[in-house]
């Protein structure tokens, strides 16, 4: 009987193997071969794609079309692919010589997908629905007047220099008035961008049809349909089926499917420096964090390098400073976190008291350096980090800090770090601004100082970055934010670990798409050339 | 048998209203403020404190717990479920828009299970000890042991990656409805086919498989008209008790195949902390399970005349 069981078991493997490894595929195309020399070829007659991604586009910014993604809405200013601000539905821009009261002429021309012109009003209406929705969104805004048919001003009671960051952002694009209901609520996302929204599915897909009359230009492409695929394997594989054209969005292709479709001879795999960085947090309030020579042992014993190999495949970059690359004009020009040097941690924790016990785990006062390391269990579901956390354990016990991990549910990951119950842990974060990411980091009455359980209080910190939300001039502005990151550095509240990597794949006959920092799709360049 | 109906009406109106009361206080005891969550929703990462009070008066999540209970189940009586916290479209429609797809999955993947269990049951249960019984047993063994994630991504490689005979994912086409029914079906397959192997084993040392066999009946006649019926019993009150594993594994099922189903509809919404749409889920859950649970009740009388609901 087991003779016979034993049999039918290795015959069922055998089947299954031979079925996963035979089929259309080509078998092992080396990663570095170079693909087949690119030959123009004719345009397809159907000017169509479908793209798939791991989130609902018609979720979030509450807007029913996600800007970026679909650019069916469009805010005032655009950042270009080295994220620099650039003329979008405004045209010019200038603060007056005391940085309280901005001019802002819009472009001519335009209007939205209902037919209503893009004017002075429309823009006005949608800057005081945000400033409602999101208070202080737009600094301290005292009035907003129409200065002409394309022209407005916008008077602050003291200067706000992140304003045309705040201007740009996702969540500040402009819809038309009629679309939006009395209580701020939006009926359809009615926008000025290169796509109309058709028709949308919660939680299955989005069409977009091309907006004939957009004042960039007419788009190449006349439908795009997204397609919401929440598993990143079902993903891959509808790609290499054939099925979609696309993987669009942060976090679309994971790095461990990169050397798969890499085999493909019909996929390109395509990957930029992302927006998005990565930051480790230390609960300075409570021990031992509260001594910052225990804070830069971490830093010192902590090696990004490794963690970029191993947890993600190479797709990522070390952050040398609290300013991510891709805000690299207002990054320190030093690496001002120093990393991998478990000789400089130890040192610094014999300096602070820690002494060897025999155990592997150093002690002071009979108290063992031990501590807890809390994840999300909604970002471990989407980044590696808890491989990412067992190579910081590993790290840190080898200059003798124990450390214990516990993945939780969101909630409780949110509560247990506000209530300071927690060392440490692991976060990403796209903000609006190189100033207001200072001021949610480092500030002590900052967004995520509380909330991510850092409570870091350094006054010279704090007048710094008030300092630096006032000052207008860009050069002066970025001395400031260099003074704060040196700060920063030296005190570590928080360990910048990583600069995300945006990986994206399509299928070789779709042209002109280029990755953005911030995955703002650019629809209105893309194309698909026929399959020969 | 009215009698009996009725006291079931009323056992179910008191389970459902527990069910409602537990599913209303575990979502506003867990940790967590929904009033930030759906903040950060609606106007991204970077909420103010400001907007997120804001937000809780708007929804009323200022107000106490007690309220909160009574002003969502009075809106529960008259159809109202609230709104999604994601989408702001109601919870009903949300709801409704989405169980279609899933009972399409799950009768489908029930009659998969059933058309592949009984069969294999029976021509186990009959020829025991045989190649075919081994085989089949060792097929339920699998059956059972495989994640429906992983035998779905597998079926997804051979059958469309590889083959191209079926679609990756998807609802619409009788196409696209395969490899997830498939993959649904076969695990709970495994369990009624063992159940159903058992069982027949059982009704065979029966005195009346006996008489049926001495009277001349040939041996088709006697599993079909004799055995199977009365070995039923047993495998329809599994498959009642399976419904439940069905809906659980449509939720698995129905993220792999990216099909718009109410398993998925939950997930999302207890990934984005949609409160008003997991309470809606769960509760609509519970009533389908209940519901289910009655019809299979109700069947045994069917099923073995003897079985009566009422002392006459």
């Amino acid at each position: 009987m087991l003779k016979r069981l034993t049999i039918l078991t290795l015959c069922f493997l055998m089947i299954t193997g031979v079925f996963t490894g035979c089929g259309n595929q080509p078998a092992g195309t080396p990663q570095d071969e170079p693909k087949e020399q690119e030959v123009p070829k004719e345009l397809a007659a159907v000017q169509q794609v479908v793209a798939g991604l791991g989130r609902d586009p018609g979720e979030i910014y509450g807007y029913g079309a996600h800007p970026p993604l679909t650019r069916v809405l469009e805010p005032l200013i655009f950042q270009d692919l080295e994220l620099g601000l650039i003329p979008g539905l405004a045209v010019q821009w200038n603060a007056s010589g005391d940085g309280l009261t901005w001019t802002i002429q819009l472009r001519e021309g335009v209007q939205f997908h209902d037919g209503t012109p893009f004017n002075s009003d429309a823009v006005i209406h949608n800057l005081w629905r945000i400033s409602e929705m999101s208070p202080g969104r737009f600094g301290p805004v005292e009035k907003i007047e129409a200065l002409d048919e394309l022209k407005i001003e916008v008077t602050h009671s003291e200067p706000f220099a992140p304003f045309l960051y705040s201007l740009g952002w996702a969540g500040s694009a402009m819809i038309s008035p009629d679309a939006v209901n009395e209580d701020g609520t939006i009926e359809e996302p009615i926008g000025t961008g290169p796509f109309s929204r058709e028709s949308w599915t919660p939680g299955e897909e989005m069409v977009l049809a091309r907006n004939d009359s957009y004042w960039g230009g007419t788009p190449k492409l006349e439908r795009v349909t997204l397609k919401y695929i929440p598993d990143p394997t079902t993903r891959m594989m509808a790609l290499e089926a054939g099925e979609i054209d696309m993987i669009i969005d942060t976090g679309g292709v994971l790095p461990e499917q990169v050397p798969t479709l890499n085999l493909h001879p019909e996929i390109e795999v395509l990957s930029i420096p992302g927006a998005v960085p990565h930051y480790m947090t230390l609960n300075t309030r409570e021990w031992p964090f509260n001594d910052q020579q225990v804070r830069k042992a971490v830093m010192y014993a902590v090696d990004p390098e490794s963690i970029i190999q191993y947890a993600l495949e190479g797709y990522g970059k070390v952050m040398t400073t609290v300013t991510p690359h891709s805000e690299k004009n207002w990054m320190h020009g030093d690496a001002l976190y120093k990393y991998n040097d478990p000789d400089k941690a130890r040192e610094l924790l014999e300096q602070a008291g820690w002494m060897d016990s025999g155990s592997g785990i150093l002690q002071k006062n009979g108290q063992e350096l031990r501590v807890k390391f809390l994840l999300s269990s909604a970002l471990v579901g989407r980044w590696p980090y808890g491989t990412i956390a067992e190579i910081v354990q590993a790290q840190l016990r080898d200059v003798g800090i124990g450390v214990e991990i516990e993945v939780v549910e969101a909630g409780l990951w949110r509560e247990t770090l506000k209530k300071g119950e927690a060392n440490m842990s692991i976060r990403p974060w796209a903000g609006i601004s190189p100033q207001s990411r200072l001021h949610e980091w480092l500030h002590s009455k900052g967004e995520n100082s509380a909330a991510m359980g850092i409570f870091f209080n350094n006054q010279q910190i704090d007048q710094l970055i008030e300092t630096l939300l006032m000052t207008t001039d860009e050069n002066a502005a970025k001395e400031l934010a260099y003074q704060i990151q040196e700060i920063a550095s030296i005190e570590v509240p928080i360990i910048p670990i990583y600069d995300e990597v945006l990986i994206n794949a399509v299928r070789s006959n779709i042209k002109g798409y280029k990755l953005h920092p911030w995955f703002t799709m650019n629809w209105e360049e893309i194309y698909v050339e026929s399959v020969q | 048998m009215t009698h009996y109906l009725l006291r079931r009406f009323c056992a179910m109106f008191f389970i459902l209203l527990c069910v409602s009361i537990i599913t209303f206080s575990l979502m506003h005891f867990v940790p967590g403020d929904p009033a930030e969550i759906i903040a950060e929703k609606k106007f991204g990462e970077n909420v103010t404190t400001e907007t997120v009070e804001l937000v809780r008066r708007e929804m009323g999540l200022d107000r106490p717990i007690f309220i909160q209970y009574f002003r969502w189940i009075a809106g529960v009586l008259q159809g109202d479920f609230g709104s999604s916290s994601s989408t702001g479209r109601p919870v009903w429609n949300e709801i409704m828009t989405k169980l279609p797809a899933t009972a399409e999955l799950a009768l489908t993947a029930m009659l998969v299970s059933l058309v592949i269990a009984i069969p294999v049951g029976v021509i186990s249960a009959v020829k025991q000890y045989s190649i075919m019984d081994s085989v089949s047993m060792v097929g339920a063994m699998l059956g059972v042991s495989m994640p429906n994630f992983w035998l779905g991504l597998l079926l997804i490689l051979v059958f469309s990656v590889n083959f191209g005979w079926l679609p990756v994912y998807g609802r619409g086409e009788i196409t696209q409805l395969i490899l997830p029914a498939l993959t649904l079906g076969t695990g709970i397959a495994a369990v009624t086919a063992r159940l159903t192997r058992s069982s027949i084993l059982e009704i065979l040392k029966q005195d009346y498989i006996r008489t049926a066999r001495s009277k001349g009946l040939i041996e088709t006649a006697v599993i079909n008209r004799h055995a199977l019926k009365n070995a039923l019993i047993p495998v329809v009150t599994v498959v009642g008790l399976q419904f439940g594993a069905l809906l659980e594994g449509a939720v698995v099922v129905e993220v792999i195949f990216a099909w718009p189903g109410l398993g998925r509809l939950l997930f999302d919404a207890i990934y984005a902390r949609d409160f008003p749409v997991i309470q809606g889920c769960v509760f609509l859950i519970a009533v389908m399970y209940v519901i289910v649970n009655l019809i299979i009740d109700i069947s045994y009388a069917w099923l073995d005349p003897r079985i009566r609901y009422e002392v006459k």
